[in-house]
């Protein structure tokens, strides 16, 4: 059974993934701040509603962020704490991936995952859907919506822009990027702590024994100070 | 008689400590990692670095203190943990680690308030300290005096109303040009100096008989010393080191002698990372020692941010049955 957990964004999220059942359970909450406090407690009700045990994980997926410094903090160091008192494998995933699972269904156009990053600036990445999942042509960066429209066009006419403040998003961009962009339903542009389970899974296939713990670190960037 | 063995673990500032300890007070082993090299450029610790550090360090940490004290997570009766005060990001870190550890373990989760930590620190190496006391914890983000009729009750009679003694020191030394961390620093260069060469001002707290105030002592030390530059062409560090140290250890003695007047325990115990300082320690001793009483300091290991001391004090609480939840959060301004 894989846990897939992500707190980088104001939506905190936990999945469990079982090949046999598919999602076996998830739970998402969105709030401006706090995870560190409830995420916890919210993990220990899935596992005993579902009556399951800490040791029946055999695997941890987490999101590294780009986000909340803070937020993706608490997600990874609860990952890598189960993974040290289970001695389980771990695998970082990009925040900005988890989201561009949520674009499966336009297979005719590139996805751009987006999260605010504040004073107009945004954490971006481009992925194309391959293969049943998303792969990353560009990105993970950080980068004025000014400097993004002209990158973009190198690679995309045809954009679904997935995340945070779609529309908003969507009409600054149409300044800097000739091509369509269209938005999913909202309900699309949060996280799904399944998904985050089964990207989990699927990395188990090629890489059973997770990554370094060096590698399971936020994706920060942006400077410290 | 078997083991009761807590795992500590302390993230409130910028050491990432862990460690095991049995029945509270016999340390198996105590692993800190200290960033103040990171921090040092900046002349203080950088919050945002810190909780990043933190988080890269803390469960290798957590490794080499098992390891050490020969044991495993199976063995373990409890993960205390410090939820408060310090800075958020840092204690968010040891938090989520220790809910997690205790959860996947089915083991108690303790929070444990840092300052009862430092007083703790005291019986890792004095088991057999008994209440009543009185307790001076000193360091970089707190100045209190506390009396404790018993192990669990306290009773705050005095705390700073601006900067801790220890933040104090560091300010100074940031503005001497003497490095950081301030406190060692201002020891070393003080030995050279004449504590007599200048008068600086006491707080006047009116009938707050135990406060603290150390926010005008610095701002008199940089005006004395710019005025100095100004008047000569140049500061007398060792001078001035001496004279500030000597002027806080001074007020810390004045709180402590009024305490005792109130309150007439024979045992005082000194505790936090400025407790390492050799002049207030003697000094302190030797008043206590000429009314009859008794000091009691740790060793230099305890008296900095440390997880023993969490460790030592979550098992006290957990024999009190005092356990946190799963929704523990951190404090970042705790008081006793």
């Amino acid at each position: 059974m894989f846990l897939g957990i992500d707190t980088a964004t104001s939506t905190g999220v936990i999945g469990l993934y079982q090949k046999e059942m598919g999602i076996r359970g998830e739970i998402s909450f969105r709030i401006k701040r706090g995870h560190g406090k409830i995420f916890n407690s919210i993990l220990a009700q899935l596992f005993s509603h579902l009556d399951l045990k800490p040791g029946e994980i055999t695997g941890v997926a987490v999101g590294l962020g780009p986000g909340s410094f803070t937020g993706t903090r608490v997600g990874i160091t609860l990952a890598r704490s189960l993974a040290l008192a289970l001695d389980i494998p771990v695998w970082g995933l990009s925040t900005l991936e988890g989201l561009a699972w949520n674009g499966g269904s336009s297979e005719e156009r590139e996805i751009l995952s987006l999260l605010d990053a504040r004073n107009e600036r945004v954490y971006w990445g481009l992925y194309a859907w391959e293969k049943g999942r998303p792969c990353r042509l560009l990105g993970d960066d950080a980068a004025s919506v000014a400097e993004l429209g002209p990158l973009l066009e190198k690679h995309s006419s045809r954009l679904m822009l997935i995340g945070e403040y779609p529309n908003y998003y969507r009409d600054l961009l149409a300044g800097s990027f000739s091509g369509s962009i269209v938005t999913p339903v909202p309900v699309h542009n949060q996280l799904r702590g399944g998904i985050i389970a089964y990207a989990g899974y699927l990395a188990s296939l090629n890489n059973t024994s997770g990554d370094s713990l060096e590698k399971i670190v936020p994706r920060y960037l942006k400077e410290a100070i | 008689m078997a083991e009761k063995l807590i795992l500590g673990i302390e993230t409130s500032c910028d050491e990432t400590a862990a460690a095991v300890v049995d029945r509270g007070r016999q340390v198996k082993s105590n692993i800190i990692s200290s960033q103040i090299n990171l921090h040092r450029e900046f002349g203080g610790v950088v919050p945002e670095l810190a909780s990043r550090k933190h988080l890269e360090l803390l469960d290798h940490v957590i490794g080499r203190a098992l390891k050490k004290a020969g044991t495993d997570f199976s063995q373990l009766e409890g993960i205390a943990v410090t939820y408060g005060p310090g800075l958020i990001g840092s204690l968010l870190i040891g938090i989520v680690a220790a809910k997690t550890l205790a959860w996947a373990l089915k083991i108690p989760l303790i929070g444990v308030n840092h300052i009862m930590g430092h007083i703790y620190s005291n019986l890792l190496e004095h088991p057999d300290l008994k209440p009543p006391l009185l307790c001076l914890t000193v360091s970089g983000g707190h100045t209190d005096l506390l009396y404790a009729p018993e192990w669990g009750q306290y009773q705050i009679l005095g705390r700073t109303r601006d900067d801790a003694a220890g933040e104090a020191f560091d300010k100074v030394a940031r503005f001497l040009g003497l490095g950081y961390p301030g406190g060692p620093a201002i020891e070393r260069i003080a030995e050279s100096g004449d504590p007599e060469k200048y008068s600086l001002p006491h707080p006047d707290l009116g009938s707050d008989r135990y406060g603290f105030s150390f926010s005008g002592i610095k701002t008199a030390v940089i005006n004395l010393a710019h005025n100095l530059e100004q008047r000569e062409g140049q500061i007398p560090e060792a001078d001035i080191a001496a004279s500030f140290q000597k002027t806080v250890v001074d007020i810390l003695l004045e709180r402590v002698a009024a305490a005792r007047q109130d309150y007439p325990v024979e045992q005082v115990l000194l505790a936090g990372g400025v407790a390492a300082n050799r002049y207030l320690r003697s000094r302190l001793e030797k008043m206590l020692k000429e009314e009859g009483a008794s000091l009691y300091y740790p060793s230099l290991e305890y008296c900095t941010d440390n997880a023993a001391m969490i460790a030592g004090a979550g098992y006290f609480l957990l024999e009190q049955g005092q356990v946190s939840s799963l929704d523990l959060d951190a404090a970042p301004s705790l008081k006793l």
